[in-house]
């Protein structure tokens, strides 16, 4: 079973994502921000990262890049509504600090899913 | 002498004897000025001649009349000696005194006045004498020398012989009317005493009104002088002083221009700092709204993404037919109606990362022209002057195109599609140019400036700071989102451009859109 990690700091969105993966038949696991994402993958090996950019506690960003440095075989998805910067800035950060796709809130489930099953190989 | 000044002049005179008056100075027996008072000597002569030549002639006059009548007295008491007097009369005297009278015309009497007119009054007398020796074989002696008397008195007044030659003339006129009575004619006693106590009196009365009369003239003449120089002081004091008044007026009308022109910079400057200020604050307050706009937008996104997952899944997990469907699809379709608001107030903002290349404005404003003039009725004209020298911007096409529209749409509707002109300009403006200097930016050299005015009905100052906050409209409820003119705002903000709007109730608004020219460096260099 593939092992999903969502990190966001809305608890809302962490529901209905785990919901999404969780009816697709991922392992779903959740963190609020950065800090306690890093925390739950020092515990345990995921297959993909599911993150907003902007948190509380160690932003997205940061998140990334600590990831594909410790973590080279996890995959990336970043995610982002917006900040003081627009969505499609701070993806286009993200994507350079090597996030594999990014997704602008609100996105199509299906695609979001569709996006997940490709990276991890799921089909 | 102060016997003479104490009990004569003084009491003659009164307070003006010799007064403390300054360069005042006579001699007290000639009269002459002297001292200070010298250089008034040669005028007063002159001045003096002047008052005396027709009293003079008027004395010759009168002495020659006197002369001729008293001739009547002679043919009454003398018969017998009817020759002599007419040689006397006739032939010596009056005219000696005619020729005078003549003289007295010419240029040279009047240096020669004082002796002459001594001369005559003494030829007067001496005929007087003559007569007197003449009678004085006689047995009767008449009084004769009270002629002498009354030539005297004219000689001392109207004659207007000075003091000093009058007094030498009366002494001759004594003398020798003593040696004729005395060592000629051997008079008695009794007449000699008589005659000489009349005569000297006469005499004595005669200097001393002839002292009064010159003392005072001279007196005259100098309060004359003294005026006249007091005068002249005031006047040149006058001209002086209307001079300076006139110089100081002067300078307060300079200053006062001076003042005016400071308080017009003034009042300029004011104007265009408030004017500034106010510009400044619009932009903060844009800024500002762009910042709060896109936190906005993030909790937004947050709050639609749940609803569209949720919804999304749902719809999944609906068999199709379910009834159920129907309302899930218009949830999704207002969230994503509520998620292209959202981007459309994301793009206030942001630099979306789109691609710029360089696009030439002078081509979109055709084809923006193109697009309205299908849709304007024919009431609204519509207006191109192009005068740019480069108008290629690093731009998005399309954004650039929506950014026309919308601020030209806006023109429409303030002129409520009824009629009017709408006017697209396109000019160059060096970002040294006072008037947006402050809002240029440093890298820029030179802007593209789309200006789009229209004849509608303007906007009052509140609306027009205004109309680039999201959300907000002048438009009914449903005519539109309060978007159109933010998204203008973003776009361009997004272009490193800005933009101006100038507005006035009843005549009209015109929006200026500044975008940084796109130089081309190859092209530049050549």
């Amino acid at each position: 079973m593939k092992k999903v990690l969502v990190v966001d700091d809305e608890p809302v969105i962490v529901k209905m994502l785990r919901r999404l993966f969780e009816r697709e038949g991922f392992s779903v696991s959740t963190a609020l921000n950065g800090e306690a994402a890093l925390e739950l993958m020092s515990k345990d090996v995921f297959n993909i990262v599911i993150t907003d950019v902007i948190m509380p506690k160690k932003e997205g960003i940061e998140l990334i890049t600590t990831v594909k440095r410790d973590f080279p075989g996890t995959k990336i998805i970043a995610m982002s509504g917006g900040g003081r910067l627009s969505a499609k800035g701070y993806l286009r950060s993200a994507k350079i600090l090597g996030a594999d796709k990014v997704f602008m809130k609100p996105f199509d489930h299906n695609e979001m899913l569709n996006a997940v099953k490709e990276l991890t190989g799921d089909f | 002498m102060l016997f003479f000044d104490k009990y004569v002049l003084r009491n003659i005179f009164g307070d003006s004897f010799n007064p403390d008056f300054e360069g005042w100075k006579v001699n007290r027996f000639t009269l002459a000025f002297y001292g200070e008072g010298k250089k008034y000597e040669d005028d007063f002569q002159r001045t003096y001649f002047k008052n005396s030549i027709k009293p003079f002639r008027l004395a010759l006059l009168m002495g020659i009349v006197f002369y001729a009548l008293f001739f009547n007295l002679d043919l009454c008491l003398f018969p017998e000696s009817k020759k002599e007097f007419v040689l006397i009369r006739f032939v010596i005297v009056i005219p000696v005194l005619l020729i005078v009278y003549l003289l007295s015309f010419t240029e040279l009497f009047k240096k020669h006045m004082q002796i002459v007119a001594s001369f005559v009054v003494y030829i007067s007398s001496l005929g007087i004498i003559i007569m007197i020796y003449v009678i004085s074989n006689l047995p009767v002696q008449y009084s004769y020398y009270s002629g002498i008397i009354l030539v005297m008195f004219l000689g001392y007044t109207i004659t207007k012989i000075r003091f000093v030659y009058a007094v030498l003339t009366g002494l001759l006129i004594i003398i020798s009317y003593e040696i004729v009575i005395i060592f000629i004619t051997r008079s008695t006693f009794e007449v000699i005493l008589t005659s000489n106590f009349f005569l000297l009196s006469a005499n004595i009365t005669g200097m001393l009104l002839s002292y009064y009369l010159e003392y005072n003239e001279r007196w005259n003449y100098f309060l004359q002088v003294q005026l006249n120089r007091e005068r002249q002081k005031v006047e040149k004091s006058n001209i002086m002083l209307e001079k300076r008044v006139e110089e100081r007026a002067r300078e307060l009308i300079d200053t006062n221009e001076q003042l005016k022109k400071e308080i017009e910079r003034r009042k300029i400057f004011e104007r265009e700092k408030s004017n500034l200020e106010s510009r400044l604050f619009q932009l903060q307050k844009m800024e500002t709204i762009g910042t709060l706009a896109g936190g906005i937008a993030h909790e937004f996104n947050n709050v639609l993404t749940p609803i569209i997952g949720y919804g999304g899944m749902l719809l999944d997990d609906l068999r199709s037919g379910d009834p159920l469907r129907e309302d899930v699809e218009q949830i999704l379709s207002a969230a994503r109606q509520g998620k292209s608001i959202v981007q459309k107030v994301l793009a206030l903002n942001s630099d979306d990362g789109r691609d710029k290349e360089p696009v030439s404005i002078k081509e979109i404003v055709h084809e923006v022209e193109g697009l309205i003039k299908i849709s304007v009725p024919d009431n609204i004209s519509v207006h191109n002057r192009i005068k740019t020298k480069t108008d290629i911007v690093l731009a998005d096409k399309a954004q650039i195109v929506q950014v026309l529209i919308n601020i030209v749409l806006n023109a429409l509707h303030a002129m409520d599609w009824v009629g009017g002109s709408l006017n697209i300009s396109l000019s160059n403006v060096d970002s040294n140019d006072p008037e947006i200097k402050m809002f240029s930016k440093n890298s820029v050299k030179k802007y593209v400036m789309i200006e789009i005015s229209d004849t509608g009905k303007g906007m009052t100052k509140e609306i027009k700071e205004r109309i680039f906050e999201p959300f907000f409209t002048t438009k009914e409820v449903g005519e539109g989102t309060g978007l159109g003119l933010s998204v203008v705002h973003g776009i361009v903000k997004n272009h490193k451009g800005f933009i101006e709007v100038e507005s006035t109730p009843g005549k009209g608004t015109t929006f200026r859109v500044y975008l940084p020219a796109y130089l081309d460096l190859r092209r530049e260099s050549v």
